[in-house]
């Protein structure tokens, strides 16, 4: 390795944490601008007026929003959260409490959405104006028009409400009763998993469609391998390339996907705790919370762009030459 | 159709040392028409409600009676039957002038941790409730109070000012004692590590899912509680917790709702219990503000109400609203005063009066408002509507969210305002109404409502206490400094297997003593 | 070694970061069609939400705020699309609540277009300090989760359309600066450029008479496609109970208020919920089309 390469890393590194700063920053900003205070939240109406000040002076409200920010930092850099305006819980307690229930809804989705379209999305590629294709295209088209809050209160409709084979909303933990645990999640992880059903599908289709034009695809096929073959190991791999890049943006941007289908049905995910934060100007919650998502993001786009080269080939090859 | 299967209960006021005031409204007795038999020990009760509470500090107790009560107890308890106080975890709280009260607790109760419940242990509690630091929202209840250790089971209680109303304090905002022991270990995460000496002991706690309880197996009276375990499920949406219990996920189910309270009785197989709060959910008046104080110009605004508009449209069943307390109220006497009557041409002459002796052409009234609950948002659309009715008015909507509406009442800012005065008990009145009381944020301030109230803590007597309270109904309802759209009644919906229910009222609905209940399996 | 790396994007810009979601915008290219059907359905479902909205004032509708006592009515002749809960007809506040998604779709996205393509096309022009500064900003837009920043936004600020309207020409920019700054690196190098900047003409005056033309051609088509993201972020919004507030009627606010009734009266959700899936089909499609345009033309 040489000098350059490493300013170059040293370079990204720097961008990662001046954007972390700048979106932490914004939030502080964000937030103090927004009417009513933590102390309205916290104390009944009622609340003394001594009971007013002591709050006050238990949150730090009363320091400089810049002096408030370092103390945040500080805490921050040493693995410390803060507590809770409104619960009095360490904030890294109730993130791990809630984050669960998002991961695990955006992880099936993303299972979902991946075992939907790599089939249709290949065999729409393979046999373009197929069956397959044309109903996909059409499924593309209405679902890309439906938007998620439209798409979940339809499918309650339907699947709870007139057909009554699923519970309406709400969230039954994995421990207690695994079935109706499973149950609950079927809607929210269909109306999670739709739109990145179209997303992948779309993309893998039309990465699909070039590669099978390529020099070595229509070489493998001009030798007769079997179809099996070609599509998986000659194409896909070579389009999971695409695939690949957008789930990682996709996952980065999941945790902030989630937060309306977890206020759709109900769910104690991150989502429904950052808007309640948010109501509640439970403000030390909210910026952890978009700190994590922030970074989780800003990560993923790294990590996609490192694993190119595992995957296609052809950036590989200019690496190298 | 089968009759009404409703065990219904007013909640009137009862003075200290036992004495019933005549009741009306429905008290009834407890049974519910079925043959019922022996009490039988065991079982999973599974209690779901609407909203997850912020912490189990004892502290904070006062925010959410159906977590609490099961852990910590009360000290008191509100017979609903009876319509008088009983001692629960204490003996007794006596007092002969209203100032000096004695509170005498029971030998050998003990918390769950084996410390003592004894009155160091509640001075402990109250005194942290009094500290600012603690920011415990109950710390209103401890001013005018002062109170010492007389001997281990005995706390004397003094008030500034005599108060017969004082025992309310002790069933809920003063009334959950935490192990003192058990609070100094928790240091910060006492929200989360309750050891009180309830009938049941707090094994799991799942936020925003679910509370699981189970027996405590020191708890003081005899035989009790009858249940194994308790479960309190967090449930937000009211029809989703209603087909919770019909599909038997849960055996009881807390409601607000009076039209699935008739719908699930016309199903048959559930008990439905009632507690009718007082006061209920309006429209506020800032007094204060240069305009909206103007007598004659909020007559012309209450004139043009129609609270049987709203009550159709968004509260299906609820009867309309034509005084401060609820028909079956004990303290409504009409003669004393009711709210004006919908009158449109009333409304507009009195408003027309007003443009003349202001000398104005145009009026412009602002409504801070509930933004993103629908149900409320629809509310100050009607209001909003029935307003417009009134020429040369512009009745503004301000929706804003729950945090800056509290800010703003609190800060007075506002003309007028979406705001609700729920209580069990009658005393809460006083705290709201009485001139520069705590929850006045409208500035409301008339000597006779003051004398009336001064009157229901000072007096003894049942009988002046009746009148009092009617003579504060009365001015209410024709000042309509606050404009209630709705009575609220709290339902619990059990299934008919749940037996021994003795009622609770909250200041958001009804609960229960549930180490009475008892499953029928 | 050291060269292979110096191949790729400059180190000042962020284009690691970056470089996915160019792919992402570059893949999303469907097959052209011979005749588009659904194109020509979205611009007749548009002309007509817009002319509805625009001429709401003067179509023969009840006042969308009239309350009367026939609440959450089936349709029929005097209210055609039936009655909301507190009485109000449906069809009119559908009409009026167009003109929130449309004051979304136009006002919002022009904005969103205006700063975005001009950030865009400065940093891909100029690149250096420029291209860092405004590939910074792009990405800081970019990793702020989007709804939570709108909701944090529109609880800030005094709720209402000025502000929805603002909060989420914030959140668009970053797609069309992306894009204009692309095209304008792609343009930049060609001859009618290089020959203007021989001849002495300005940055101005290139980015201006020479590049815009050049870029707006993509970006017309991507701002339709933003304009159906955003018409849905509205009503996710109005949905969470964060948009318009009321009384002023809106498509998200509608179904959101339906919601509470879904089991007794379907309508309230159900009507509000096929104009956004019109509306947003039709945008998508008319998106699809000028990108099969755009895509031709670019390839000639």
């Amino acid at each position: 390795m040489n000098a350059v390469v490493w300013r170059r890393r040293a370079g990204s590194v720097a961008r990662f944490f001046l954007l972390l700063f700048l979106v932490t920053v914004a939030v502080f900003l964000l937030l103090d601008l927004i009417p009513g205070s933590p102390v309205d939240a916290i104390l009944p109406p009622e609340a003394t007026p001594e009971q007013r000040a002591a709050a006050a002076e238990q949150y730090g409200l009363n320091d400089p929003m810049w002096q408030r920010y370092l103390d945040w930092l500080g805490g921050i850099l040493q693995g410390d959260f803060g507590r809770s305006f409104q619960t009095g819980l360490s904030v890294s307690d109730q993130i791990l409490e809630r984050a669960p229930v998002s991961i695990e809804l955006a992880v099936l989705a993303m299972i979902v959405a991946l075992a939907v379209s790599i089939p249709v999305g290949v065999w729409s590629a393979y046999r373009p104006g197929s069956v397959v294709d044309r109903v996909s295209t059409f499924m593309i088209s209405a679902t890309l028009a439906t938007p998620a809050f439209v798409l979940g209160i339809l499918l309650v409709y339907v699947f709870a409400v007139k057909l009554g084979w699923l519970p309406v909303l709400g969230w039954v933990p994995f421990s207690e009763d695994p079935a109706e645990h499973i149950k609950r999640l079927i809607l929210p992880v269909l109306t999670l998993a739709a739109g990145e059903c179209v997303l992948f599908t779309r993309l893998l289709k039309g990465d699909m469609m070039a590669t099978l034009q390529q020099d070595h695809v229509l070489s493998a096929r001009a030798r007769g391998l079997p179809t099996r073959s070609i599509l998986t190991r000659h194409s896909l791999r070579q389009s999971s390339f695409s695939l690949v890049t957008v789930s990682g943006v996709v996952i980065g941007r999941l945790i902030g996907g989630t937060v309306l289908v977890e206020a759709i049905f109900s769910l104690p995910g991150m989502g429904t705790m950052v808007i309640t934060a948010i109501q509640s100007r439970d403000y030390i919650v909210v910026q952890a919370v978009v700190l994590l998502s922030a970074i989780v993001y800003l990560s993923m786009n790294t990590l996609v762009d490192l694993s190119y080269p595992l995957l296609d080939p052809r950036v590989r090859k200019v690496r190298t030459s | 159709m089968k009759g009404w299967r409703v065990k219904s209960r007013s909640l009137t006021v009862a003075v200290a040392l036992g004495l019933v005031l005549a009741g009306c409204g429905g008290g009834g007795s407890d049974d519910d028409g079925g043959p019922v038999g022996e009490p039988k020990q065991g079982g999973t009760l599974t209690y779901a409600v609407n909203v997850e509470t912020v912490s189990l500090d004892p502290a904070f107790c006062t925010l959410s009676f159906d977590r609490c009560a099961p852990i910590f107890g009360t000290l008191l308890r509100y017979d609903v039957d009876k319509q008088q106080f009983v001692g629960q975890m204490a003996e007794s709280f006596e007092s002969t002038d209203g100032k000096s009260w004695t509170l005498k607790l029971r030998d050998g109760v003990t918390f769950s941790d084996g410390t003592p419940y004894d009155a160091e242990a509640v001075v402990y509690n109250w005194d942290r409730i009094k500290d600012p630091k603690t920011l415990a929202p109950s710390a209103r209840y401890t001013q005018g109070l002062t109170w010492k250790v007389v001997d281990p089971l005995t706390v004397a209680v003094t008030s500034e000012v005599p108060n017969f109303q004082l025992p309310w304090a002790l069933t809920q905002g003063l009334s959950t004692i935490g192990s003192p022991k058990a609070i100094e270990a928790a240091g910060e995460d006492i929200a989360n590590s309750p050891v009180g000496a309830g009938p049941f002991v707090l094994d799991k706690w799942t936020r925003n899912s679910q509370a699981e309880y189970s027996r405590n197996k020191t708890y003081f009276e005899e035989g009790l509680p009858y249940l194994d375990k308790l479960v309190i499920k967090v449930i937000g949406a009211d029809d989703q917790r209603l087909n919770a219990l019909r599909s038997g996920e849960i055996d009881v189910d807390w409601s607000l709702l009076t039209k699935d309270a008739k719908a699930i009785d016309s199903e048959g197989g559930y008990d439905i219990y009632r507690v009718p709060l007082n006061g209920g959910t309006g429209l506020q008046f800032n007094l204060k503000d240069p305009v909206v104080s103007d007598e004659g110009l909020r007559q012309a605004l209450l004139s043009a109400f129609d609270s049987a508009q709203i009550n159709n449209a968004v509260y299906p069943g609820d009867e309309p609203v034509d005084a401060f307390l609820r028909p079956d109220s004990p303290y409504r006497d009409d003669a004393l005063g009711k709210f004006p009557e919908k009158d449109l041409d009333e409304a507009q002459r009195l408003f027309d009066d007003y443009l003349e002796r202001t000398g104005k052409t145009s009026e412009t009234v602002t409504f801070l408002c509930y933004a993103g609950i629908p149900a409320l948002e629809q509310v100050a659309q009607l209001i909003q509507s029935q307003m417009s009715k009134i020429e040369g008015l512009e009745f503004k909507l301000e929706p804003v969210d729950g945090a800056t509406l509290s800010q703003r009442s609190t800060a007075r800012d506002f003309q007028t305002i979406m705001g609700a005065s729920l209580s069990q008990d009658m005393d809460r009145l006083y705290s709201v109404f009485h001139t520069d009381a705590p929850l006045n944020v409208m500035g409301y301030s008339n000597p006779t409502v003051d004398e009336a109230l001064d009157t229901t803590r000072r007096s003894n007597d049942p009988a002046e206490v009746e009148k009092a309270y009617q003579v504060v109904n009365g001015e209410l309802s024709k000042d309509g400094p606050l404009r209630n759209w709705r009575y609220q009644t709290g339902h619990l919906f059990a299934n008919d297997k749940v037996q021994g229910i003795v009622l609770a009222g909250t200041s958001s609905g009804a609960s229960a003593y549930w180490q009475y209940a008892w499953l029928n399996e | 070694m050291t060269e292979l790396v110096q191949q790729r994007p400059g180190p000042e810009s962020v284009t690691e970061i970056e470089a996915p979601l160019e792919v992402f915008d570059e893949h999303v290219r469907p097959v052209r069609r011979r005749r588009d059907f659904g194109a020509l359905f979205g611009v007749v479902w548009i002309a007509l939400v817009a002319l509805a909205a625009l001429l709401a004032g003067v179509l023969p509708i009840p006042d969308p705020n009239e309350v009367t006592n026939s609440f959450s009515a089936m349709p029929s002749a005097d209210h055609l699309l039936g009655t909301d809960a507190i009485g109000r007809d449906v069809l009119s506040r559908i009409i009026y609540g167009a003109r929130v998604s449309m004051a979304v779709a136009i006002g919002a996205t022009s904005l969103s277009l205006l700063i975005g393509v001009t950030i865009g096309m400065v940093a891909g022009y100029f690149r250096g300090a420029a291209d860092a500064t405004s590939s910074l900003f792009v990405n800081f837009m970019l990793a702020f989760p989007p709804l939570i920043f709108l909701i944090a936004v529109v609880t800030a600020l005094q709720p209402g359309l000025l502000t929805l309207v603002v909060a989420l020409a914030l959140v668009g920019i970053p797609n069309f600066a992306r894009v204009a700054r692309a095209n304008t690196i792609a343009f930049a190098d060609r001859e009618f450029v290089t020959a203007a900047k021989a001849l002495g003409a300005r940055p101005l005056r290139i980015l201006t008479r020479e590049l815009l033309v050049n870029v707006m051609l993509p970006i017309l088509s991507l701002a339709l496609v933003v304009m159906a993201t955003l018409v849905v972020a509205e009503g996710s919004l109005s949905f969470l109970g964060v948009g318009v507030p009321p009384p002023t009627p809106s498509w998200g606010g509608m179904l959101a208020a339906g919601r509470e009734s879904l089991s007794e009266e379907p309508q309230l959700v159900l009507v509000p919920a096929l104009f956004f899936f019109l509306t947003v089909f039709s945008f998508n499609r008319l998106g699809d089309w000028a990108r099969g345009r755009v895509g031709r033309e670019s390839s000639i």
